[in-house]
């Protein structure tokens, strides 16, 4: 009996919370129909441009698809071929998650200890010091330059200076050799990571009122860092994770600095991450329908990595 | 225990003690570095010696003028390639491209003789008639290696005014054939308007090699006499004697204007009239709509070209000539134009007018603030300006010779120091090549002379003085510490480029000219620009005009804009707007105007073809698609099989099989050549003569192989591309093959495949020639003074490296000697080409104008408007072979590249075909990087190009 009660009531009531729900949610939706009109521009663009393709990539990431000819539907397949049957994918997914696993927390933990330093200076020098820092990654394709530091020719600059003074007889390759590819790159990438991230973070140090730290030396804190943990860090916390978010999205999505050093595809795919499997399989291949299934892998990875790492944060300042 | 710890530190001691005193023995009897380098150190001096200027001549050959001249006789003249022949009563010689002409003749008394000539272009390719003057059998000097005769130009008509845009249409060019006299001068124009031949009396013979382009010779005499010019006093007190007065009340408001567009001959097509729109004032103007006002700018700056315009005098008597201009470029130095009225030069200070520097136009009257005075006779007379670097010329000279001997230090030094000193180890640089020393010290003192003159020249201190003073104090650096020459030999190297490069850029005078006036002698100069306001409302209506006009006129062209087919054009090319806007004026001028179909041109970024497509606004036509696409796009049916179009194979006639091979898939042709690129050998004659090497006798890569002991014992060194057309060249040679069965397998694991792979690699991992290098800088300096590069290297090499003028040459390249005893001498083809979209609508009118495109007349007029625009830097690399003979090439750089032509294979396309280049890149950087096995090291990759042909191939469903 209890249990018929149980069966019986249970859809109702769930379908009348639904309803009641639903009715909710449309008369506070009514109430901000302000507020939903000032979204309305930004949704509509969002919706158009960046869900709407994602949804489409996933969609096709199930289609053989060349762009040419209509997508023809194949299941899985496309995800079976890119685990088990693609040796440059899984050479791609390790070298991305080295450099995620380097330059995300290195470039994070770097635009932190820069923004804080720079923190303590004069106001005129802070300003100097952000332009300094802050350039590498206004000037998007000043990462070239570095190709023409590392350039093979033994009169580029590296290789003619370490000729100069004798450390190397023949010129290094440096760009195209998988030995030094990778550790170089990572230091190139780590130097223009210095981007949006870093700025957040000194508008946050800026955004902390200078009362705290006067209320909590009162309460018993007693060096730099405990001010930096208990004080500093809770009060940043949006900012903490607008930088972590950023930080990890470009961290798995570099590929442009590969190519713009290494050439593309890099010498035995040494530096090819997964961004570059898909420009392989997109641009020069036309399988559309795998480079989206490609996509739609980096976009799982991304998704999981931000939710690890906003769990992590929260634990900031406890 | 403690014992024999003691006595092992005994041992210790003595062992070190025993060690130093051996090392210092040693070092003390260490033999010099250059005891074991001896032959180099022998050698460098009398290797290196390659200053064959007329400078040095003149000093060898005093100018001695005896006032005789000898007329030749045409008809004793010994001639190959071409023919006496009758105009009217005198007889002439018409010589092709390829002619010899020689006389005999006895001087009667020793002295410096020009060689005066009649000439008449006869029909080319429209390029400056070259010829090399050979005397007694030898070329006495680098300037007689290439002399140039001009041709003459000018309008046919007057500039119109387009109906619809109301921007003017620039009135075509043809060529006047006539006769001239000139003197046999240097190309340079340092020397004045002759060259000096010093004869003994005696019996001398007098050679005219043709280089390039046929000439009908007059008359030919040779004058032992000067060009004589009075001074202006002179020539005026002669013109007033004569009765020549100041004129006044003839010319409307005392001034007459003289059009500076509307000219009357030129002796270049791109010395064409010009559209300015930076002053409001530039006569005539309009906002918006295009007027063709001016002429020159940078296309009017090489020595001896020149524009003459016609005038009506009114009245015989003495004017003041006047004109606005516009010389915006060189700070530093005036420019300087010779001014020439009826065909003379009317008094010595005409030779070199100044037009000096400022951002905006200006006007002057010739003579400055107490303008000269020229007496014109009534009726049309003809004034003519011709560039002129007589202002600069005697520095130049001394700077080109102070530099040919630094050159020749540069070698020296580089054979002992090689490219990358070691700065750890004493050359002892003033022991080994004293000479070098000897030659610094003359030159430290030299530069920082010709400082101190180009100072007083110029009256600033501008970049030339810093540059001049700085090797000065390299040099002296050098000279006073010899020890550290090492370290400051990249430096001196830098600086050698830089002089270079100061001389050709000196050497330019650029002027533009809006209009030429003849004035009264006491008419004020007219004002060069209307002024602040005038200007300013110019420009705001300049902007607001740009909202609403259409400045590209790429525009739909012609009739009916419902049949307008759409080509793009890809704007990731170099000077891609340039090659568009020629392309729509020919677009607009010949296609549409006879065809009666519109085209509208658009430029567009590459890569977006097939997503435009995609989304149903491609083009009908796309332009100068390259490499594998046109197949990549045919495999997915984007593009139309051309081989259906009943002319096509007419049509192919026009290239040579190579140019097409990557746009065939099984057995459609997806694409018409446009451009077809391919390596060729440079090499350095004046090196490789003082090394000993006939480069005639390199053959086969054996023979360079067999040469490079000789070029890398003085540290320079063979330049081969490491890429992957390379190494294709000598899969290609060996008679090897991409693919088995049109693509099913890679053919690279045969055994010729990966013997031409152990061959090709070699030349990295055994003979140490550079992977990575700049090919024309170090061409330029020596470094590399032979190599394998792109043949518009040519190109480049012509206009950026004037001090190796003459001294290197193109040639076919090296092959692979056969089983039969023939050489196989394959080079590889690349190129773009024009495919036509399967959704188009229009594709019998696309293919008629793909086919006007690739035609002879099409391409010969895009090349050459393309190097009107961009210089001859920027020669069009056309794969129509008559429009490429048409170019104009050296005749005996023309027969090279035809050579070339003839033995050349393209690289086939198959589905998944990019696997191959990519893994080939790959096994050469393996073997380059880790010194791994050659053979196996591309047989291990072969796996992943079959994996991929096989996929693709599925995808295809071609299995």
């Amino acid at each position: 009996m209890r249990n018929t009660v149980t069966r019986n009531s249970a859809p109702r009531s769930l379908g009348a919370r639904i309803r009641t729900d639903l009715g909710n949610q449309f008369k506070l939706a009514r109430r901000h129909t302000v507020h939903y009109l000032f979204m309305l521009p930004h949704a509509t663009i969002f919706c158009i441009f960046t869900l709407l393709p994602v949804i489409i990539a996933i969609f096709l990431s199930f289609t053989s698809f060349d762009i040419l000819q209509a997508p023809k539907f194949i299941g899985i397949q496309n995800y079976f071929r890119m685990f088990l049957n693609d040796d440059v994918f899984i050479t791609a997914l390790k070298n991305t998650i080295i450099v995620a696993a380097i330059v995300g927390p290195l470039g994070y933990i770097l635009s932190f200890m820069f923004a804080w330093f720079i923190n303590e200076l004069a106001h005129a020098m802070r300003v100097l010091f952000t332009i300094i820092f802050y350039a590498p990654s206004l000037a998007g394709g000043m990462v070239a330059i570095w190709s023409i530091f590392f350039s093979g020719d033994s009169r580029a600059l590296i290789n003619g200076t370490l000729i100069r003074f004798g450390f190397i007889d023949s010129p290094i390759n440096f760009m195209q050799d998988p030995k030094y590819m990778m550790p170089l790159i990572i230091v190139v990438i780590l130097w223009s990571s210095l981007g949006t991230t870093f700025l957040s973070f000194i508008a946050g140090f800026q955004g902390v009122d200078a009362q705290y730290y006067e209320a909590a030396a009162i309460d018993g804190i007693r060096n730099r860092w405990q001010e930096l943990w208990y004080i500093t860090l809770p009060l940043m916390r949006p900012q903490l994770l607008f930088g972590a978010v950023m930080s990890i999205s470009g961290a798995f999505s570099t590929g442009d600095v590969m190519t713009a050093l290494a050439g593309f595809p890099s010498t035995d795919y040494a530096v090819h991450t997964i961004v570059n499997h898909l420009q392989d399989y997109g641009t020069t291949r036309y399988e559309m329908g795998y480079a989206c299934a490609i996509a739609t892998v980096l976009f799982l990875m991304m998704l999981l990595a931000n939710t690890i790492i906003q769990k992590v944060l929260r634990k900031v300042g406890t | 225990m403690r014992v024999i710890a003691l006595k092992n530190g005994h041992r210790v001691v003595r062992r070190v003690a025993a060690l130093f005193t051996a090392a210092l023995v040693m070092l003390s009897y260490t033999p010099r570095v250059y005891a074991e380098e001896g032959t180099v150190g022998a050698l460098s001096s009398s290797v290196l010696n390659t200053d064959n200027s007329y400078n040095k001549y003149c000093k060898e050959n005093p100018v001695f003028l005896n006032g005789e001249e000898l007329l030749l006789d045409i008809t004793a003249a010994t001639v190959t390639g071409g023919e006496l022949k009758q105009d009217g009563d005198r007889p002439v010689l018409h010589t092709n491209e390829n002619a010899t002409v020689t006389w005999e003749v006895s001087v009667p008394v020793t002295g410096s003789y020009a060689i005066k000539l009649d000439y008449k272009p006869l029909p080319g390719t429209e390029g400056i008639i070259k010829r090399q003057i050979v005397i007694d059998g030898k070329v006495p000097y680098d300037e007689a290696n290439s002399v140039f005769f001009t041709r003459v130009f000018h309008d046919i008509g007057e500039i119109e005014r387009d109906v619809n845009s109301g921007n003017d249409i620039r009135p075509k060019q043809e060529e006047v054939t006539m006769w001239s006299t000139t003197y046999v001068a240097d190309s340079s124009g340092y020397y004045g308007d002759r060259l000096y031949f010093y004869l003994t009396a005696g019996i001398h013979s007098i050679t005219f090699n043709s280089l390039q382009e046929p000439m009908i010779i007059g008359a030919v005499s040779l004058c032992s006499t000067k060009r004589e010019l009075p001074t202006y006093e002179e020539k005026l007190a002669q013109w007033r004697a004569n009765g020549a007065t100041e004129i006044s009340g003839a010319l409307q408001n005392g001034l007459m204007l003289i059009e500076a567009e509307s000219m009357h001959q030129k002796s270049a097509q791109t010395l064409y009239a010009i559209n300015d729109m930076s002053s409001c004032s530039t006569s005539p103007s309009h906002y918006v709509e295009q007027r063709l006002n001016c002429i020159g700018g940078t296309r009017w700056q090489e020595a001896g070209e020149w524009v003459s315009w016609t005038v009506d005098v009114p009245q015989s008597g003495l004017y003041t000539i006047g004109m606005r201009f516009l010389q915006n470029t060189s700070r530093d130095m005036p420019v300087g134009r010779m001014l020439m009225i009826e065909g003379e030069i009317p008094f010595e200070e005409a030779k070199a007018i100044p037009f000096s520097y400022s951002n905006k136009f200006q006007t002057m009257y010739v003579g400055g603030k107490d303008p000269y005075l020229f007496y014109l006779e009534k009726g049309t007379r003809e004034i003519r300006l011709q560039v002129s670097t007589d202002l600069v010329n005697e520095l130049l000279i001394e700077i080109s010779e102070a530099l040919t001997q630094l050159n020749q230090v540069n070698w020296s030094l580089l054979t002992v120091l090689g490219a990358e000193p070691d700065l750890y180890k004493n050359y002892y640089i003033d022991e080994q090549l004293p000479e070098v020393i000897e030659v610094l010290t003359v030159q430290a003192e030299n530069f920082e002379n010709l400082a101190k003159r180009w100072f007083e020249l110029t009256g600033e201190i501008d970049t030339n003085v810093s540059q001049l003073e700085q090797t000065a104090y390299r040099l002296s650096n050098m000279v006073k510490d010899p020890d550290k020459i090492p370290s400051l030999y990249s430096a001196f190297r830098d600086d050698l480029g830089a002089l270079g490069d100061m001389i050709a850029a000196a050497r330019k005078q650029p002027l533009m000219l809006d209009y030429l006036f003849i004035a009264e002698a006491a008419t004020p100069l007219p004002k060069a620009n209307r002024g602040f306001f005038a200007d300013l409302w110019y420009e705001i209506m300049r902007l607001v005009a740009s909202y609403f006009n259409d400045y590209n006129g790429i525009a739909v062209s012609g009739a009916d804009a419902e049949q307008a087919i759409t080509v793009w054009i890809g704007s990731g090319v170099t000077g891609g707007r340039d090659q568009a806007l020629a392309l729509n004026q020919l677009i607009v001028q010949d296609f549409s105007a006879r065809q009666g179909v519109a085209v509208n041109l658009q430029l567009v970024p590459g890569g977006t073809i097939l997503t435009a497509t995609l989304a149903g606004v491609g083009p009908d036509v796309a332009l100068s698609i390259s490499g594998s696409e046109p197949v990549n796009y045919a495999i997915r049916g984007a593009t139309v099989d051309l081989s259906q179009f009943e002319d096509f194979d007419e049509v192919m006639t026009r290239f040579m099989p190579a140019a097409y091979k990557a746009y065939e898939y099984l057995g459609g042709t997806y694409a018409i050549p446009e451009t077809l690129n391919f390596p060729m050998m440079f090499v350095r004659t004046d090196i490789m003569k003082s090394l000993g090497i006939d480069t005639a006798s390199l053959e086969t890569w054996q023979d360079v192989v067999d040469i490079l002991p000789l070029v890398q014992r003085r540290n320079m060194n063979f330049a081969l591309p490491a890429s992957y057309n390379s190494y294709a060249m000598f899969l290609f040679q060996n008679n090897g093959n991409l693919y088995v069965e049109d693509g099913k397998k890679s053919a690279l694991d045969t055994r010729e495949a990966l013997d031409a792979f152990h061959n090709f690699i070699r030349f990295y991992s055994d003979y140490s020639t550079p992977y990575a290098y700049s090919f024309e800088a170090r061409f330029r300096t020596g470094e590399i003074p032979l190599g394998i590069a792109d043949y518009t290297v040519y190109n480049t090499l012509q206009i950026s490296a004037p001090e190796i003028q003459g001294k290197w040459v193109m040639m076919p390249l090296p092959g692979t000697l056969q089983a039969d005893g023939t050489i196989n001498r394959t080079g590889i083809a690349t190129g773009g080409g024009s495919i036509i979209m399967s959704a188009s609508e229009h594709k019998e009118a696309s293919w008629e104008f793909i086919k006007w495109w690739t035609d002879t007349e099409a391409q010969y007029q895009f090349g050459k408007e393309l190097e009107s625009v961009m210089g001859p830097a920027a020669r069009y690399n056309t794969a129509n072979l008559k429009a490429l003979e048409r170019l104009p090439w050296q005749s005996a750089d023309r027969l090279s590249l035809m050579t070339q032509m003839n033995r050349l294979q393209g690289l086939p396309e198959v589905p998944g075909g990019y696997m191959t280049s990519r893994n080939v890149d790959f096994a050469i950087r393996k073997v380059y990087n880790e010194n791994t096995e050659t053979r196996s090291t591309l047989l291990s990759y072969i796996e992943s190009i079959n994996q991929e042909l096989r996929l693709k191939r599925e995808e295809f469903g071609l299995e």
